[in-house]
């Protein structure tokens, strides 16, 4: 393998895990809702721009980042609250929820724009540690490397929490059966927040990071993100988020790869172009439980 | 003492009128059991106690305290446990993650323990398979892994519906002797079945329920021995 094709498997794995630990977000919520959050990319470009804001005020980056996860899971709790638990409350079809997230998405792009201007911001990387380590012939930079550690540390702390922590038992029970798990004594409508919470928290930092990777941040940056992490989800099997790890190294991988071969004019038309072939194969994606509906 | 006290509940499904003026009572140390036909309205009376569903009028009260508005997830912690028919365990968790749960409200790690292994020298079965996907379990399995889940809390009222159901004739002599072996033990119990012979065996009292009203109630020897229930209720 030559060393070109070897960057664009390092930079598509740098890419995969970001696309996975927003893709999480999807998984989450879906896992316990049945229900796709068409809001998440504009929340995540409300994370990128929060956090521009913040650090244009002068606070600490770091701190920036901090504050905006704070904020976004809050903005994410919020939508439960306004637009989805009434839903829920009145058993309204799945689709009505859909298109309540849907508006929700609009309404959070809409007051980025008007705080923020449509236009272009420039967003200093803020985690250059101004090193670049070389494997064999291969260097790769402490952008990568952070951002590697970032999603990699984020996603591997989310998986703690749902799977060894006291409230992650609660939260796998009310995705397996609400109706038992209320009988057990879990505040049901607690869990769901919090889950909105963590989905909100994690597309605030990826969206930070992803701002600061590519020195650039707009109000409409979550659009092809948005759609693009939820083909990730889905690929993985909504709902497994280890799924959402392989589809997010399968996507960013073959996307770099068609970006520098083919051209960046194809690079995002490629996950989908993978998303189709794979359902046509295998229609509950690659992990992805074969009976979706809930028991 | 009263422990559980239901009076004139009335409960809808949309127009449909599922439970009409049900009253009943558990005191303290009883087994009692909830008979009558499939549809009869069984499952919704256990719905509408331990908070699942909404009452249109009537009053429960349990310990002397209103639960009637309360829902499930306050209901708990007063100490009523539901193992709920078709068993409503969590199929993709492990047999002690399902255990775990039904304790979810106790933090005191060595309380834990000590209801494993309580509910582990009841249940061997599920003591040599606590690791395993509950999903996987046969059906017998699982109902013993409903009725440990629910017991890991030591309710003061069991509520069990259709504990026997689906089960090989020796499992269900087993969750029977079980159920009794619960109640010495000091638990109440408020016991679903359509298998009326065995509950009316085992209960101190019992309750007869035909499209959605109590038409009968008894000492469990008194229904036993009632011709009709004999003709309705036990095939004769
Ligand atoms: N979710 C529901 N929606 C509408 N009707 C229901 C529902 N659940 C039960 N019913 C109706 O209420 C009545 C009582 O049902 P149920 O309490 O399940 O009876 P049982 O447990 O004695 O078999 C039946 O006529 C049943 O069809
Ligand atoms: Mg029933």
């Amino acid at each position: 393998m030559n060393s070109t094709f070897l960057l664009y498997i390092v930079d598509g794995v740098v890419l995969g895990l970001i696309y996975a630990l927003v893709a999480c977000g999807y998984s989450l919520i879906f896992s316990i809702l049945r229900i796709v959050n068409f809001a998440h990319g504009s929340i995540y470009a409300f994370g990128a721009l929060m956090t521009l804001f913040f650090i244009n005020q002068g606070i600490n980056p770091w701190l920036s980042v901090l504050i905006t996860l704070i904020l976004t899971g809050m903005l994410e709790m919020l939508m439960d609250k306004v637009c989805i638990e009434p839903l829920r409350k009145r058993n309204s079809p799945g689709v009505s929820t859909l298109i309540a997230t849907e508006g929700y998405s609009y309404v959070v792009m809409n007051m980025l724009i008007i705080l923020f201007g449509s236009g272009r911001n420039h967003f200093e990387t803020f985690y250059d540690l101004g090193f670049t380590i070389n494997i064999g012939s291969l260097p790769i930079s402490s952008t990568k490397l952070v951002l590697l550690a970032i999603s990699g540390g984020l996603m591997l702390l989310m998986t703690y929490i749902i799977n060894k922590t006291h409230v992650g038992l609660a939260i796998r029970a009310v995705q397996q059966n609400t109706t038992s798990a209320r009988l057990m004594g879990i505040k049901v409508n607690r869990i769901v927040l919090g889950t909105f919470f963590l989905a909100g928290a994690t597309a605030a930092v990826s969206g930070a990071l992803v701002a600061g990777y590519y020195q650039i941040c707009y109000p409409t940056m979550g659009m092809v993100m948005g759609n693009k992490t939820l083909a990730t989800a889905l690929l993985g099997g909504l709902g497994a988020m280890h799924g959402g790890l392989l589809g997010g190294i399968i996507i960013g991988v073959l996307e770099c790869i068609v970006a520098g071969t083919l051209g960046a004019t194809y690079r995002d038309a490629v996950s989908f172009v993978v998303l189709i072939v794979i359902l046509i194969f295998m229609p509950s994606g690659l992990f992805g439980k074969k009976d979706i509906t809930k028991v | 003492m009263k422990l559980l006290s239901v009076q004139d509940v009335n409960v809808f499904y949309g127009s449909i009128h599922a439970i009409k003026d049900v009253s009943l009572d558990v005191e303290k140390g009883e087994i009692v059991t909830l008979i009558g036909a499939n549809g009869a309205g069984k499952s919704t009376t256990m719905g509408a106690i331990s908070g699942l569903l909404p009452k249109k009028s009537g009053k429960i009260l349990f310990k002397d305290i209103d639960i009637t508005a309360k829902p499930a997830e306050d209901i708990t912690p007063l100490g009523i446990a539901l193992s709920p028919e078709g068993r409503g365990i969590f199929p993709g968790l492990t047999v002690e993650d399902n255990l775990r749960l039904g304790a979810y409200l106790k933090k005191d790690k060595e309380y834990i323990k000590r209801q494993y292994e309580r509910v582990y020298t009841m249940f061997p079965r599920l003591k040599e398979r606590y690791k395993q996907v509950s999903g996987t379990l046969s059906g017998g399995e699982q109902q013993m892994l409903a009725v440990g889940r629910a017991i890991m809390s030591e309710p003061e009222l069991l509520m069990l519906d259709e504990p026997s159901m689906g089960l090989a004739p020796n499992l269900v002599d087993f969750i029977f002797e079980i159920i009794v072996d619960i109640n010495k033990q000091g638990t109440s119990i408020l016991l679903v079945e359509q298998n009326a012979n065995m509950a009316l065996k085992i209960a101190d009292r019992g309750y007869v329920l035909t499209t959605g009203s109590i038409v009968m109630e008894g000492s469990g020897k008194e229904l036993l021995e009632n011709p009709e229930i004999r003709k309705a209720y036990l095939g004769e």
